[in-house]
C-alpha cells in the first residue's frame, strides 16, 4: 500500500489488465448502471426514464406486481439494493455520499435521522401525499425525508407461558425490574441493534436522564439477558412458539405478534404472543432523495411511489410494519394483533444524535461489566 | 523446488535448467492473472478505506493510532482476540488430533461420508450454526440440562459464555485439522510404523515416537489455519459468545458499519492485518524449518480395521466425540426444518417454492439457483485465479515466492466489512463501476475461495517429480507443452478438489455478499439471514430448510470431491 | 552424430561441481563414465541434456554449438536414474511422447513403438499401466521411450541403477547390445564398472568433477594413473613402494617387475588386481612370491582367497606386516587355507601415484 499512489490511477491501469483476462466481459464491457444483467435477471430495459436505483437494509420489500406497476406508470427501471442491516446501509450510503450508490435511500429512522442530515445526505422533497400521512410521523419540517413506515419496537411476551405460570403480564417499565419477573427478560445490546437501541432510549423517554442508568441498573440485578442483535433474541432466547428459549419477555416489535398466529384462516382471539403497549417507542421509517444522485426526477417518482395506496397497503404483509399513511385499510390479522400505540414513546433526533454515543458507554458500563 | 523430489534426488540434480520451465512472457502472463485479482478485489478496496480512515483530507492522520493503542478497552480487545485464538486453536488440536489418526489409520463403514459431512460446519453461514448451538447449550437443551443433572446442579445454561465460543470455534475447525493433518497421516509409509512395532514400540509408543516429528509440519500448518480464523472469529462470538466478548473482527465490524468511525476502523484493520500478515509469514518459515522429507505412499494404503479392543475403543471414542460435536447440532437443524405447526413434514420446503409466502423478493428456492449460479462463476473465477498463483508460487523461490503466497492468504485475515465496504468506495467510478454489476458478487465469493484453492494445488505442483518435467522436455516437449502433457494431468484431480473446495466456501460466503447482493438475487446464506430478521415459524422454517439444503448442497459437493483425492493432499 | 564437450565448468552456489571438463565422442561411439556419487557425472549428461546451464564452456552436437539450445530442440535422448515415466499414461503412451513431439504419423508411430518394445523385450505391454510394472519392466519401458524417437545422442543416467544384482547381470547385456545397435552416440553414467565396461568403447572415469582418465576398458583396469582411480575401477589392493633411482621398484617382499608412472626415487603403489597374479607351483624366487592361504570366499564362477604375502626383512632391520592380497581363481587350483602357495604375477603390473 503505497500512500502517494492514489489507487484510482492503479485501478486504471489494472483494468485493462483484467478485461483482457476476460474475466469481466460484462463489468468492462458497459460502465453505466444499464449494465445490470445478472446470472438469475433480466431487468426490463427502462425507456427514456433510465434506472432509479433504491438503496435499503435487508427489510424492504417490493413485489414484482409492484415493481412492475410502478415501472409501467412512470418509465423507469427500478433496482433495489439492499445492503446489511439498517444502520450498516445507512452508513454505506454516508460514506458514499459524494458518488453515491443510488437516487433514492429507504431506511432511515429517528434514530439516525440526525446523523443522516449532519451528513447532508438528502436533498429536499414535497411527495406527492404527503397530506395523508400523519403530522406525528413528519419529522422533518424541511421534508428532506418522507416517513414511509412506523412499527414501534416493543416488550413482547409469550401469552401461554403467562397463562401456565399464572402470572400477570407486567404493565410497563418499571415492573419488569420487579424481581417477580426476574429472569424473564432479553434484551439486545444497543451498540449493536437497532431494537436495542430504541429499547434503550424508550427507558431513557421513561425515566429521563437522571433516572435511567438506576433502572438498568436494576435490571441486571433482576437477570436481563443480552443479546448482539434481534435475531438470537427472538429465536433462541424468547420462549414463544416458532423459538427455543426460555425467556417469556423479549424486545421486539409491536408488529410480530401476527406473525406468530398459526392459521391464518383462524384466528383466535389472542395470539400466541403479545406486546406490552406501554413499552412502546416509536420508530418511524423514512426515505430521502439523495444528493448527488444520477436520477433524481426518477428518485422523486420513487418517492411518490412509496407513499401511494398500492404501495403502503402492501408494507405489513411485506415489511412487518405500519403503513405511514394512515388511511390504508390494514389486513385482518394485523389489526387484530399488531399494536400501534397512541402514545409511545419518542425521543427528539438531536437529542439522540447528541447524546446516542454516551449512552450506549453509560450502558455498557451498567450492564455488561 | 520439488520439496519431495529434493529428498530424493543428489543436489546436483536439483538446479534449474537454462531453458526456463515457461517463458517469462507465460511466467508474467500467470502472475498477473491473480495479481490483477488481487489488485482490484482485495489491495485496493481494503487500501482505500485504511486510506479513506487514517487520510480522510489528504494528510495522514496518525494520531488515531496512538489513540487506539492507548486506550485500554481496545487493547482489552486485542488481547482477547489473541488469547482465545490461542485456547481455541489448542482445543480444536486436542480434539482433531485424535480424530484425524482414527480416520487416517482405521478403516470402517461410512469414512468416506464422514470425511465429507465433516467439512459441512466449515460452509455453513454462523448464524445458522449458532442458531442450533443456542437451542443446544440452553438449559432446555439436550446437552447442558442432562450435564447440569449430572453433577446435581441446576441445569447448565452455556449461551453467552466462553466456553460455547470454544465449542464453536471446535466445531468450525475440526475439520481444517483432519483434512490437513489426517491428509498427511493417511499417505505416510506404513513400514514407518511397522518398523517401529518390528523395533518394540506399541501403538501409542509409534505414534508419538514415529508419526507426531513427521506430521509436525502438518499439524503446525493446520493450526495456523486454525489459530487465523479463530483469530478472525466474528459471528461465533458475537452470537454465542455475546455483548461481552469482542474479538478485533468484532470490533473493526462495529467501527465500521455502525459507528462509521473509519479512523478506528482503519487503524484496528490494519493491527489486524499486521499480526495476520506475521503470523502467517512465521508460520510459513515455521513450516518449512519443520518439514522432515519423507516418501509418502498412495492414499489408504495405511488403513485397516482396528483389531484389538483399545483401539475399538479409541476409534469409537474420538469419533463419538466428534459425531456428538457435529451430528447434534447439525441434527438440530435439519429436525427444525421438519417441524410444521401441523406435526412433522415438508411444509417449509415446500413453502419455499411460493413466493407469496415469502418475505424475500423471490420465491426462497430462487435463492438456491441464484447460489449455485454465482458458485459456479466464483469457483471458475477461484480455480483460474488459485491454480495460476500457485503455479507462479511453486515455481518461484525464497521470499518472493514466500510473501506471495502470504498475500494469497491475507484475504482470509481481512474483516469482511471493510472489504465489503471498501468494495463501495473503490469500484465506483469508470473504469471500473462495478456497483450494480452482479459479477461483484462471485468476485468477493472467489476472494474468499482463492486461498483454498491455492493450498489444495500447491502441495501437488511440488509433489510433481522434477525429472518427469525434464524426460518430457528431453522427448521434445517444449516448455509450454511440458505443462500441458505432465503437470496438467497430474494435477487435474487437486484442481478438481480445489473447484469443490472453492464451490462449497461461494455456497456459503455470507459477510462481503450480504453488502453487494442485489435484492432480486439473494444468495442461499443471504436468503437466511434475511429470513432470520423476521418474527414467525414461517421464516424460521423456511431458513432452516434453506440451511438444509445447503447442507446437502454443501456435502454432495465434497462427497464428490472425495472421489477426486488429489495424489498429495493439502497440508 | 559427434558429441564434443570443451572446457565445462558447473559452478552452484560457490561449490564447483564440474571442473574443466574437455570430451570429444565419435559418431556412434559408446563411452561409459565411470565415478563415485558426488563425482559431477549426473551433473555431465545434464549439461549435455540441456537440463543444466554450464558455468563456462561448450557442447557441440554434430560440431554445431548447443549450449543455447533448449533441452527440447537437442535432439538428445535421457533414460532417467529412477526412470521418470509418466504415471498417468500406459507403456505405449510412455514410448509414444517423443514420437508425437517429434511428429510423427499415427501409422509410424504405432510400428515404431512396436519395434522398440520388441526390442526391450516388452512386446505387447503398450496398453500396462506404468504402475503395474516390475523394476526390471519399468527400466525397460525407460529404455524403449528413450531410444523410440531415435536420438543422436542417447544419454544413460545410472539405467540400472535400482535393480537387484541378478535382473542387473541379465539386462545389462541386453542394454549393451541394444545400445550398441541403437547407431546413436552414447555416454552410459554408472558407479559400477562391470556396466561401464559391458557398454562403453572407452570408459570417462571421474572423480570430484574433473575426468581422471579416459581409456578403453582393459586400459583403466591395468594402468589407472593414480590410486583413486584404480579404486574407483574396480576392486584393487595398493601395495606402497619404492622407486629407486635406478627404476627398481622395492615391494615390502622385494623387488617387483613392474612399469612405473611415478618418477625415479619416489614412492608409489602397487596396482594388484584379483586377476594380477595367478598360482605357479615355482618355487619362490625373483618373480614367484610366498605366501600362506588366509581365507577363502566361493563366488561362483570363480574363488576369491586372500593370500599373506612373506615379508621380506628389510636392511633397517624391521620386519614389515604382510601384505594381504586378493586372488580371483578360476581353475580350482589355489590350495587350501593355511596351506603355503606361490604366487606369480601376469603380465607387468604398475606402480601409480597416489595417497592411502
Amino acid at each position: 500500500m503505497n500512500p502517494t499512489l492514489s489507487p484510482r490511477s492503479v485501478a486504471v491501469r489494472l483494468l485493462a489488465l483484467l478485461c483482457a483476462l476476460g474475466l469481466l466481459a460484462a463489468a468492462c464491457g458497459n460502465d453505466d448502471t444499464d449494465d445490470v444483467e445478472g446470472p438469475g435477471a433480466e431487468l426490463p430495459d427502462g425507456d427514456a426514464g433510465g434506472d432509479v436505483v433504491l438503496l435499503s437494509h435487508d427489510s424492504f420489500q417490493i413485489s414484482d406486481d409492484l415493481v412492475a406497476a410502478f415501472e409501467e406508470s412512470t418509465g423507469y427501471t427500478l433496482v433495489l439494493r439492499p445492503s446489511g442491516d439498517a444502520v450498516e446501509a445507512l452508513n454505506q450510503a454516508i460514506l458514499t455520499v459524494d458518488n453515491p450508490q443510488g437516487d433514492v435511500f429507504f431506511g432511515v429512522d429517528d434514530a439516525t435521522l440526525s446523523r443522516a442530515f449532519s451528513h447532508d445526505l438528502f436533498v429536499a422533497y414535497e411527495a406527492v401525499g404527503l397530506d395523508r400521512v400523519p403530522e406525528s410521523l413528519r419529522l422533518d419540517p424541511e421534508n428532506r425525508v418522507t416517513p414511509i413506515d412506523h412499527g414501534p419496537v416493543c416488550v413482547n411476551y409469550d401469552a401461554e407461558w403467562f397463562d401456565t405460570q399464572g402470572l400477570d403480564v407486567p404493565a410497563g417499565l418499571a415492573d419488569l425490574a420487579d424481581p417477580a419477573y426476574a429472569d424473564l427478560l432479553v434484551v439486545q445490546n444497543p451498540a449493536s441493534s437497532s431494537p436495542g437501541l430504541n429499547f434503550l432510549m424508550a427507558t431513557v423517554a421513561e425515566f429521563g436522564d437522571d433516572g435511567w442508568i438506576d433502572y438498568w441498573s436494576d435490571l441486571r440485578d433482576n437477570g436481563v439477558e443480552v443479546t448482539s442483535g434481534w435475531t438470537e433474541a427472538y429465536y433462541s432466547w424468547f420462549s414463544g412458539p416458532s423459538s427455543d428459549g426460555d425467556r417469556p419477555l423479549v424486545v421486539s416489535y409491536g408488529t410480530s405478534p401476527p406473525f406468530e398466529v398459526p392459521d391464518a384462516d383462524d384466528l383466535p382471539d389472542e395470539g400466541p404472543t403479545g406486546v406490552i403497549d406501554s413499552t412502546c417507542i416509536r420508530q418511524v421509517e423514512f426515505a430521502g432523495v439523495l444528493a448527488n444522485a444520477d436520477n433524481p426526477d426518477g428518485a422523486r417518482a420513487l418517492i411518490d411511489f412509496l407513499l401511494t395506496d398500492e404501495f403502503q397497503a402492501e408494507i405489513p404483509m411485506s415489511m412487518y410494519v405500519f403503513p405511514a399513511v394512515d388511511t390504508v385499510e390494514l389486513p385482518d390479522i394485523f389489526t387484530r394483533y399488531a399494536v400501534s400505540p397512541d402514545e409511545p414513546y419518542h425521543l427528539d433526533p438531536d437529542r439522540i444524535e447528541e447524546n446516542r454515543e454516551d449512552w450506549i458507554g453509560e450502558w455498557t458500563d451498567v450492564v455488561l461489566r | 523446488m520439488d520439496r519431495r523430489g529434493a529428498a530424493l534426488s543428489a543436489p546436483a540434480t536439483r538446479q534449474r535448467s537454462p531453458t526456463p520451465r515457461l517463458g517469462i512472457a507465460v511466467s508474467l502472463g500467470l502472475a498477473a492473472i491473480p495479481l490483477a485479482f488481487l489488485a482490484v478485489f482485495f489491495v485496493l478496496p481494503v487500501a482505500s478505506i485504511i486510506d479513506l480512515g487514517l487520510r480522510p483530507d489528504g494528510t495522514w492522520e496518525l494520531g488515531v493510532v496512538g489513540d487506539v493503542l492507548g486506550d485500554p478497552a481496545l487493547r482489552g480487545v486485542v488481547w482477547f482476540t489473541a488469547w482465545q485464538a490461542v485456547v481455541s486453536t489448542a482445543l480444536t488440536l486436542a480434539v482433531a488430533l485424535p480424530v484425524s489418526y482414527a480416520l487416517a489409520r482405521f478403516e470402517f463403514r461410512g469414512r468416506r461420508l464422514l470425511q465429507a459431512a465433516i467439512m459441512v460446519p466449515f460452509v455453513l453461514p454462523t448464524v445458522v450454526v449458532a442458531t442450533a448451538f443456542l437451542a443446544l447449550l440452553g438449559p432446555a437443551g439436550p446437552v447442558s440440562g442432562p450435564l447440569g443433572s449430572l453433577f446435581g446442579s441446576a441445569p447448565l445454561d452455556l449461551r453467552h459464555t466462553l466456553t460455547a465460543i470454544f465449542i464453536a470455534h471446535v466445531f468450525f475447525n475440526v475439520s481444517v485439522v483432519v483434512r490437513v493433518v489426517g491428509g498427511l497421516l493417511e499417505q505416510l509409509d506404513p513400514r514407518l510404523e511397522d518398523a517401529a512395532a518390528s523395533l518394540g514400540a506399541g501403538r501409542a509408543r509409534t505414534a508419538w515416537e514415529v508419526l507426531w516429528p513427521l506430521a509436525r509440519p502438518a499439524v503446525w500448518s493446520a493450526a495456523g489455519i486454525v489459530f487465523l480464523f479463530t483469530f478472525t472469529s466474528f459471528g461465533v462470538v458475537l452470537i454465542l459468545g455475546g455483548p461481552r466478548y469482542a474479538t478485533l473482527e468484532v470490533e473493526i465490524h462495529r467501527q465500521t458499519a455502525l459507528l462509521l468511525d473509519l479512523p478506528v476502523a482503519g487503524v484496528l484493520a490494519l493491527i489486524q492485518l499486521v499480526l495476520v500478515a506475521g503470523l502467517l509469514a512465521f508460520g510459513a518459515r515455521r513450516q518449512q524449518s519443520a518439514a522432515v522429507q519423507q516418501p509418502l505412499t498412495a492414499p489408504s494404503g495405511a488403513a485397516r480395521r482396528p483389531d484389538t479392543w483399545p483401539e475399538r475403543l479409541f476409534l469409537t471414542g474420538s469419533l463419538g466425540a466428534l459425531a456428538l460435536l457435529l451430528g447434534a447440532p447439525l441434527a438440530t437443524l435439519i429436525s427444525r426444518s421438519l417441524r410444521t405447526p401441523d406435526g412433522w413434514g415438508l411444509g417449509w420446503y415446500r413453502m419455499l417454492f411460493d413466493e407469496q409466502a415469502s418475505v424475500l423478493s423471490v420465491a426462497g428456492i430462487e435463492a438456491v439457483e441464484n447460489s449455485l449460479r454465482f458458485a459456479v462463476v466464483a469457483t471458475v473465477v477461484a480455480v483460474l485465479v488459485g491454480a495460476s498463483a500457485a503455479v507462479v508460487v511453486a515455481r518461484g523461490r525464497g521470499v518472493v515466492s514466500r510473501s506471495f503466497d502470504v498475500l494469497l492468504l491475507l484475504p482470509l485475515g481481512v474483516s469482511a466489512v471493510t472489504v465489503g465496504f471498501g468494495f463501495l468506495i473503490s469500484l465506483d467510478t469508470p473504469p471500473l463501476d462495478l456497483r450494480n454489476s452482479w459479477i461483484l458478487v462471485p468476485m468477493a465469493q472467489a476472494l474468499v475461495a482463492v486461498p483454498f484453492v491455492v493450498r489444495v494445488i500447491l502441495p501437488v505442483l511440488w509433489s510433481i517429480d522434477e525429472r518427469l518435467r525434464e524426460a518430457a522436455g528431453v522427448l521434445g516437449a517444449s516448455p509450454a507443452r511440458v505443462w500441458r502433457e505432465v503437470d496438467l494431468p497430474l494435477v487435474a484431480r487437486a484442481i478438481g478438489v480445489a473447484a469443490g473446495f472453492a464451490f462449497a466456501v461461494s455456497l456459503g460466503e455470507f459477510g462481503a455478499t450480504v453488502f453487494i447482493a442485489r435484492a432480486d438475487t439473494p444468495t442461499v446464506p443471504v436468503a437466511i439471514v434475511r429470513l432470520l430478521g423476521r418474527p414467525g415459524p414461517a421464516n424460521i422454517g423456511q431458513a432452516m430448510a434453506l440451511s438444509t439444503i445447503l447442507m446437502v448442497l454443501t456435502t454432495a459437493s465434497l462427497l464428490a470431491i472425495s472421489r477426486l483425492r488429489p495424489r498429495a493432499v493439502p497440508r | 552424430m559427434s558429441l564434443r564437450i570443451e572446457d565445462l565448468s558447473v559452478a552452484i552456489g560457490g561449490t564447483t561441481i564440474l571442473d574443466d571438463v574437455s570430451l570429444a565422442l565419435d559418431d556412434h561411439e559408446v563411452v561409459a563414465v565411470l565415478g563415485p556419487s558426488g563425482s559431477g557425472k549426473t551433473t555431465l549428461l545434464r549439461v549435455i541434456a540441456g537440463l543444466q546451464a554450464p558455468s563456462a564452456g561448450r557442447v557441440l552436437i554434430d560440431d554445431r554449438d548447443v549450449t543455447a539450445v533448449p533441452t527440447h530442440r537437442r535432439g538428445v535422448g535421457l533414460m532417467f536414474q529412477d526412470h521418470a515415466l509418466f504415471p498417468h499414461r500406459d507403456v505405449g503412451a510412455n514410448v509414444a511422447f517423443g514420437l508425437r513431439m517429434a511428429k510423427w504419423s499415427r501409422s509410424a508411430m504405432g510400428e515404431r513403438i512396436t519395434e522398440v518394445l520388441d526390442m526391450v523385450g516388452l512386446g505387447g505391454f503398450e496398453r500396462r499401466g506404468v504402475g503395474t510394472l516390475s523394476g526390471g519392466e519399468r527400466q525397460r519401458v525407460a529404455l524403449a521411450r528413450a531410444l523410440a524417437p531415435r536420438p543422436a545422442v542417447l544419454l544413460l543416467d545410472e539405467p540400472l541403477g535400482s535393480l537387484d544384482r541378478a535382473l542387473r547381470d541379465r539386462l545389462l547385456e541386453d542394454l549393451a547390445e541394444v545400445v550398441h545397435h541403437s547407431g546413436a552416440t552414447v555416454v552410459h553414467v554408472t558407479h559400477d564398472q562391470s556396466e561401464a565396461f559391458a557398454t562403453g568403447d572407452r570408459i570417462i572415469v571421474m572423480r570430484d568433477g574433473r575426468i581422471a582418465q579416459v581409456g578403453p576398458a582393459e586400459e583403466v583396469w591395468r594402468r589407472p594413473a593414480d590410486t583413486d582411480v584404480a579404486r574407483i575401477v574396480g576392486p584393487v589392493v595398493l601395495v606402497e613402494v619404492r622407486v629407486d633411482p635406478d627404476g627398481t621398484v622395492q615391494a615390502p617382499w622385494g623387488r617387483v617387475q613392474a612399469s612405473t608412472l611415478v618418477d625415479r626415487g619416489g614412492v608409489g603403489w602397487l596396482v594388484i588386481r584379483p586377476d594380477s597374479l595367478i598360482v605357479t607351483d615355482d618355487p619362490p624366487g625373483p618373480d614367484v612370491l610366498g605366501g600362506r592361504v588366509r581365507g577363502r570366499t566361493f563366488r561362483g564362477d570363480h574363488t576369491l582367497s586372500r593370500v599373506v604375502l612373506d615379508p621380506v626383512p628389510q636392511s633397517s632391520g624391521a620386519a614389515p606386516d604382510g601384505v594381504e592380497v586378493s586372488i580371483a581363481d578360476r581353475s580350482g587350483t589355489l590350495p587350501e587355507p593355511g596351506e603355503r602357495v606361490g604366487l606369480r604375477f601376469v603380465g607387468q603390473p604398475v606402480v601409480v601415484p597416489g595417497h592411502h
